[in-house]
């Protein structure tokens, strides 16, 4: 059987690609690393992979502001990866991939890939790697997150992870059309302040998807959760089997098997 | 060749966590009169781009279009500029060290389709509002938000 | 030492290039030249030089005497680790003919250890990390530039230590990062002279934070120590671990191969660099040797370099530091020979002298020796990634280093005049102990050990490092095993991180990893530095073992950073170190694989006074963790489990916190590792955690007992009852601090499990230890004297609350509101 193709974009200052590809891999698929100037050559062709990933880095430094550079050139790109997100296959934006796709346009979804929502600085003005507790919101159709339990816990690493809107009915419509897949919460699941919500994201807001769920952003890194030994409680716990990180990703390569 | 200056800060209702940071902080660095900060960007652009061409750059690469205003030498004041009387402090970087944003910023305006500048350049910006005097605001700008052996500052008294 | 006489050579140079009048210059005028050019070389070299061109009939050019002055610099050529010595100490006199050779790297040529497969020669040390792979360790210092800019010093400090493992062998891909640094604490004071502290701290750590994440490499397992003596001198070290293939530690230039250089533009930055961090550091220095580092062009480098070697493009890597392509080039040439067209090089800007591209210190660049049967293959690679390059000329057999620029010569040498012309120095090194004080004076004071113990936890070098480890991104690249924060809250002071390299390996399938630790206490050196030497081995070895990684396939790297060694008595005590170093190596039988040296950190103020540092080693080791499963954190896991103290506690408080916390940190004997017995110690826990015996453990080191015990028992939320009298210590010692404070080294605090215990016993057969303790269910430290009655009871919260707002607090954290 041929494995589902998961391609994974790259560019200077990508810089999770080597892990979100053997996670990829763990989960079943046959992981491509292409480099953005592959995809312009024509060498690589997006619209035959199955899945498609941006992974997380700081793509050309983050210079001017996170994932502004890239979300701009992946605009050439828009007449395929609008085809290849509405033909329902998996696309998968972490951090700086999710930060990508917010500003090219293409979460929260509308039809002329217009930006409606953008990261600023966490609200603590720094950097902020931590492990978080998550709620899935389980009226979404997010792919993904399909039979996994309500609660989970998935690392983040971002100084640019402020989630905000443009207006608030870009809020209202994300949450009537259950776009938002998860939210920031505390050990009990209820939404509480910082450090839980590590960035300061409006609604608590940790990832969105497009209605259909099958164009995801997240700022929580799942490459980063595929054993159980990730967990930062693995020595004093044993009731994680396995990693929820590569669960999600199972999730894609199933969909598309 | 006239420079283009383009100033960039957050809308109003966007959090400014660097200006807040340091009113947080402004009582230990000697600005206790301090009653507001704004921490901005702006960047220098020399050569041959059209004003309209500068305004695509501000527009589509420099200004978060959801989050910031920008302004374009003495523009119209956007309503994010709109502050009260403050001292108005910039940080560049000295001639001669290099910038590593700068190849970014160029890469930027070259995928936008502009032509190359001679020169592009970031710096900071900060506004301060409060009861301070000039010295306490030097000796901040020089002490606390830069280092003089690679940048130089600017003070402006408030108008 | 005999003269060296070199053959008349070709033609002198053309007189368009700018001549130096060095042949005939008196003393005094080579002095002058010497200092406006800021060669910093001394009477003997420039006597060297005046004899090399007089025999060669004619002037040197600017390009080579900037060219001689760096490759003969501290920075580069060590003078002082690797010249002559006359050490004294009491009656006795040794004399070290190469203070390097003769100690650190003696032991580890003695211990021949099969897996040390490239030491003290490369730019790292490489070991064998398993039957594929091999593991390139470096850890170096960047002092001087962050004294003069922390941000710009610490992010090029960072850069600079990943381009010696991308030019380890063939190159190595870096899988962790890891920082110490030794600042004055940032207590709020804005001094008037120098820089703040708290805003030292701050740059510094963001330099660290914004290279180390943009290039995608964890930044973990580092430590910081805060003493007021580093006010001006910051000591920053940057380190880096990398993985590369074993077929790929070999390097090799053959004459013929293209020279490449690769990254970064060529600047005027850092003129000077490798003679400037050789002197020390006044008011005026310049600013030329200021950087700010540019992480993604490194990283791209970084990704085609490693696609270069996977596909066997190159023939030798290695990165341009201090003196640039001088540097770089006249090392890979070393055997052979170079020629050099300057013209070819990409500058940043146009006019450089001929002398300043060749010597610039722009960072991101690295040099490539490449067969010219594979240059096209190269280039493609970079051609594809956006990397830029530039063909700078060949390696070939002559053994002459030879520079052109503009169709002219600017630098003709023979390799051997430039590599080992080099006259030797013989300094003087003298090492008076301090005066011994009793510890009685520390014992009799006002305030419990319930205060000590408070004052202790919130101590600058005992606080928790979360607010800048949090600004690190440690888990990029998804191998973050055992992390820096750990216990309940994910926030408890691990020993050693744990780091499992798959994102290098593409390996997911195995368990084996690699762990990391550092040993570092000023303090202890100002009584001895011998002593400071073996217990910062003791204590980097501690903390691997602590993790649970294999002690018995550990490696060292040194740094030694020190004021001036033309003091006889700083010189002194650096042997002293060294010596220290070297019994260390034989006595744990742990070979050094690789070292630094950073000399000269002193200060002179605007009032003349000279500010030195104190002599301070870093020991840093690294060892494989062949099975992650059983790795091991320092959190109490459960309530009702036996607690071990292993190893012997003595009345060991000089230099300790406890001292100081009294006020006369000298008082006291410091610690001192008997590395024999305590290496038998070491491997018999190691053993009984491979075999799943215990359930944690940590190391006790600074604040001794008592702080080891509270940061278990907080990180994990369990109580513990602690019985001192139980501890195993000399006769008459009654001294409830002394037992708890103590900072005896070899001492580990171990939890087992009440079904385990019996096998632990016999797994540790023939160690000290002993039974102290157990943990509870009631969130508590509760302790018994030496006499039995109760000496204190804390509530974990309140104690953890002191151990961590030291650092937030000072560094002014605002308190973030809930989010709405």
């Amino acid at each position: 059987m041929k494995l589902p193709k998961a391609l994974i974009l790259r560019c200077a200052g990508t810089n999770c690609e080597r892990e979100t590809a053997n996670a990829f891999a763990m989960a079943g698929a046959r992981p491509e690393l292409a480099h953005i100037n592959e995809l312009k050559s024509g060498r690589v062709k997006l619209l035959e992979a199955d899945i498609f990933v941006i992974p997380g880095g700081f793509s050309y430094g983050d210079d001017v502001a996170a994932g502004r550079l890239l979300a701009n050139e992946l605009k050439r790109f828009v007449v395929d990866l609008r085809q290849f997100i509405r033909s329902g296959r998996p696309v998968l934006g972490v951090c700086n991939g999710f930060q990508v796709l917010v500003k090219a346009g293409f979460l929260p979804n509308n039809r002329q890939e217009l930006q409606s929502a953008s990261f600023t600085f966490n609200d603590s003005n720094r950097f902020e790697a931590r492990w978080t507790h998550l709620r899935i919101n389980t009226h979404s159709n997010c792919l993904f997150t399909k039979g996994l339990p309500e609660m989970i816990e998935l690392p983040v690493a971002h100084a640019e992870g402020k989630f905000v809107v443009k207006t608030p009915k870009v809020l209202e419509e994300l949450k009537r059309s259950n776009s938002i897949v998860l939210r920031y919460v505390n050990e009990t699941g209820e939404p509480a302040g910082y450090p839980y919500n590590p960035n300061g994201s409006v609604f608590n807001i940790a990832a969105i998807s497009n209605p259909e769920g099958n164009c995801l952003g997240l700022m929580p890194h799942p490459e980063r959760f595929i054993t159980r030994y990730h967990h930062p409680n693995w020595t004093r716990q044993t009731f994680h089997k396995e990693g929820v990180g590569l669960e999600m990703l199972r999730n894609a390569v199933r969909h598309v098997s | 060749m006239t420079p283009y200056r383009v100033e960039i800060f957050g809308k109003p209702g966007f959090s400014d966590p660097a200006g807040t940071e340091l009113l947080a902080q402004s009582a230990s660095v000697g600005l206790s009169g301090a009653a507001e900060i704004r921490a901005g960007r702006i960047y220098e652009i020399v050569g041959r781009l059209s004003p309209a061409q500068v305004e695509q750059a501000a527009r589509e690469l420099l200004a978060d279009p959801v989050t910031q205003d920008y302004r374009i030498n003495e523009q119209a004041v956007p309503p994010a500029f709109l502050l009260s009387p403050h001292w108005r402090v910039e940080i560049w970087l000295k001639d001669g060290v290099s910038d590593p944003e700068e190849e970014s910023l160029r890469k930027g305006l070259r995928d936008l389709g502009l032509p190359a500048p001679d020169s592009i350049r970031g710096g900071r910006v900060y506004k301060i509002v409060g009861r301070c005097q000039l010295p306490q605001i030097e000796r901040v700008a020089r002490k606390w938000l830069s280092n003089p052996l690679i940048h130089r500052s600017s003070v402006e008294a408030p108008r | 030492m005999p003269v060296k006489t070199f053959k008349p050579e070709a033609p002198p140079p053309a007189s368009a290039r700018p001549a130096i009048g060095l042949r005939d210059a008196s003393p005094a005028k080579l002095q002058d030249l010497n200092r406006r050019h800021g060669w910093s070389l001394n009477a003997a070299e420039l006597a060297a030089i005046c004899r090399h061109f007089r025999s060669v009939g004619r002037e040197p050019s600017r390009a080579e005497m900037e060219t001689i002055a760096q490759t003969w610099s501290e920075h580069c050529k060590h003078k002082t680790f690797t010249g002559e010595i006359r050490y004294r100490e009491g009656g006795r006199t040794l004399r070290f003919g190469n203070l390097l050779r003769e100690t650190v790297m003696e032991a580890t040529r003695r211990l021949k250890k099969p897996w040390c497969l490239s030491v003290f020669k490369d730019n790292a040390g490489v070991v064998a990390y398993d039957q594929r792979w091999a593991l390139a360790f470096k850890v170096e210092t960047h002092n001087h530039p962050c004294a003069l800019e922390p941000y710009g010093g610490a992010s090029t400090g960072v850069g600079g230590v990943i381009r010696d493992i991308l030019g380890v062998g063939l190159g190595a891909k870096p899988v962790l990062g890891t920082d110490v640094f030794c600042l004055c604490p940032p207590d709020g004071a804005d001094p008037v002279e120098g820089p703040a502290p708290r805003l030292m701290l701050e740059r510094v750590v963001a330099g660290v934070r914004d290279y180390g994440n943009r290039m995608g490499i964890p930044t973990s397992g580092g430590a910081i120590w805060f003493d007021e003596a580093f006010r001006f001198n910051p000591l920053v070290f940057c380190g880096s671990v990398g993985l590369l293939p074993r077929w790929a530690v070999r390097k090799e230039v053959r004459p013929g191969d293209v020279i490449v250089a690769v990254g970064g533009r060529t600047g005027k930055d850092g003129l000077h660099g490798a003679t400037f961090s050789s002197s020390g550091l006044h008011g005026d220095s310049p600013s030329s040797a200021v950087q700010i580092g540019h992480a993604i062009m490194e990283k791209r480098m970084l990704d085609v370099l490693l696609k270069a070697r996977d596909a066997k493009l190159l023939r030798s890597v290695t990165d341009c530091g201090a003196g640039g392509f001088s540097s770089a080039i006249g090392e890979l040439g070393a055997g052979c020979g170079a020629r050099v067209k300057l013209d070819e090089a990409k500058l940043k800007v146009q006019g450089l002298e001929p002398w300043e591209i060749w010597l610039s210190e722009s960072q991101e660049r690295m040099i490539l020796a490449c067969p010219p049967k594979n240059l096209k293959a190269l280039l493609d690679l970079f051609d594809a990634e956006d990397v830029e390059y530039s063909l700078l000329g060949e390696f070939t057999a002559d053994r002459r280093l030879k520079v052109e620029f503009r169709g002219e010569t600017v630098i003709d040498l023979p390799m051997s005049f430039l590599h080992e012309g080099l006259p030797k120095r013989t300094l003087e090194a003298q090492w008076n102990p301090p005066p011994k004080v009793s510890a009685s004076r520390i014992k009799s004071g006002s305030g419990s050990c319930s205060d000590a113990l408070y004052a202790l936890l919130s101590h600058w070098n005992v606080c928790s490092r979360a607010w800048v480890i949090r600004q690190y991104d440690h888990e990029v690249q998804g191998g973050a095993v055992i992390k820096a924060l750990q216990g309940t809250a994910h926030d408890g002071p691990g020993d050693a991180c744990v780091h499992w390299p798959h994102a290098a390996t593409g390996e997911v399938d195995g368990f084996s990893a690699v762990a990391i630790a550092h040993g570092l206490n000023p303090n202890y050196g100002r009584l001895d530095p011998y002593a400071m030497a073996l217990c910062c081995a003791d204590e980097a070895l501690r903390n691997l073992v602590s993790v649970g990684a294999d002690v018995s396939r550990a490696s060292f790297l040194d740094n030694f950073c020190w004021g001036n060694p033309e003091d006889p008595r700083t010189l002194g005590s650096l042997v002293r170190a060294a010596l220290g170093c070297r019994d260390a190596a034989l006595g744990y039988q742990v070979p050094f694989i690789s070292g630094k040296d950073s000399l000269y950190n002193e200060y002179r103020d605007a009032r003349g006074n000279k500010h030195s540092i104190p002599g301070t080693l870093l020991i840093s080791a690294v060892a494989p963790v062949d099975d992650f499963r059983k790795a091991l954190t320092l959190d109490f896991k459960a309530p009702g489990n036996a607690i071990y103290l292993v190893g012997w506690t003595a009345e060991e408080m000089g230099g300790s916190l406890y001292s100081q916390w009294r006020g006369d940190p000298l008082a006291g004997a410091v610690p001192l590792p008997y590395p024999k017995r305590a290496r038998a110690c070491l491997r018999l826990l190691s053993a009984a955690i491979a075999k799943g015996l215990v359930s944690a453990c940590h190391d006790l080191s600074e604040g001794g007992l008592g702080v080891a015990a509270a940061e278990m028992a907080f990180s994990g939320e369990i109580g513990a009852l602690l019985e001192l009298d139980e501890v195993c210590r000399p006769k008459g010692l009654h001294s409830n601090e002394a037992v708890l404070f103590s900072e005896s080294p070899s001492r580990f605090l171990v939890e087992v499990a009440c079904e385990k215990e019996k096998e632990f016993l016999k797994a540790m057969k023939g160690a000290i230890l002993a039974r102290v303790g157990s943990t509870l269910a009631n969130p508590v430290l509760r302790i018994k004297g030496t006499d039995g009655s109760a000496l204190l009871e804390e509530p974990l919260a309140k104690l953890k609350e002191a151990w961590i707002r030291t650092l937030p607090l000072a560094m002014l954290e605002r308190r973030n509101g809930a989010h709405s």
